[in-house]
């Protein structure tokens, strides 16, 4: 995970996630993950750096530190940023029972980031969020 | 991500490939907002060559839909297939679009 190789810091800008998905990409399948498991990781990815760039800074820019690497059978992407506190696993489960246009806004991005990782954990250490998504690539 | 239309007698079929992501849904949105703006009604979209869709690009679908209803027009989705059917199927989407396996037959769900 400390590999300078496998982190990139990128500005919390939307317009940015072609990098992410680059980046994502290029070291999912250089640890062997399959296609199948890099779209899920893609989507977790997206809905994760999404929800820092729409809810981290509200006060203005900021930027956010993605890292990965393996460990054993996983393949790990970690979100680090600066902004305020947000604990994805606390948010609500969106109301599937709905239709869609009646549910509260975001909980579907979650969702998704839930549906797609295997392990995900979150911590907040010296003003900082970390989210931790581990996907199953043995 | 790169929107085709062609027009038919009974829809616009809108062609959607690549990705619907966060960056590029709303294009996908401004071009509807632009077809509704110069009268078009009636649209079948194909998704068969969409490699990827996000919750932004389930948003920007549900958003230009309640647009085309809102003027009385219809909307019917073709060819979702791989990575986009699971998000659909995953997302309860699935539920309030009608969806049909290829675009002639949801062209010919509709009057001629």
């Amino acid at each position: 995970m400390k590999d300078p190789g496998s982190e990139i810091r990128i500005s919390a800008d939307i317009d940015k996630l072609p990098l992410l998905c680059g980046f994502v990409e290029e070291h999912s399948e250089a640890s062997g993950c399959g296609k199948a498991r890099t779209n899920g990781m893609l989507l977790a990815a997206e809905e994760a750096f999404v929800n820092i760039c729409r809810y981290s800074y509200p006060k203005g820019h900021g930027e956010v530190t993605v890292s990965c690497g393996r460990e054993d059978n996983f393949f790990i992407l970690e979100f680090i940023d600066e902004g305020v506190p947000f604990d994805i696993l606390s948010a609500p489960e969106p109301e599937l029972e709905l239709d869609p246009d009646q549910r509260s806004p975001g909980g579907l991005g979650i969702f998704f980031i839930r549906q797609m990782t295997d392990r995900l954990s979150y911590r907040r250490v010296d003003g900082r969020n970390f989210l931790t998504m581990a996907f199953n690539c043995r | 991500m790169t929107i085709e239309t062609i027009k038919q007698t009974s829809a616009l079929v809108v062609a959607v490939s690549g990705r619907m992501d966060a960056v590029t849904a709303p294009e996908y949105e401004k071009k509807i907002n632009e077809l509704l703006d110069s009268g078009e009604v009636s649209y079948v979209v194909d998704f068969g060559q969409l490699e990827y869709i996000s919750s932004a690009g389930l948003r920007a679908l549900l958003s230009t839909t309640r647009r085309i209803r809102d003027k009385q027009g219809c909307i019917l989705l073709a060819n979702i297939v791989g990575n986009v059917k699971e998000v659909f199927e995953m997302s309860g989407f699935g539920s309030i679009f009608t969806v049909h396996a290829t675009v002639d037959q949801a062209l010919k769900m509709l009057p001629g």
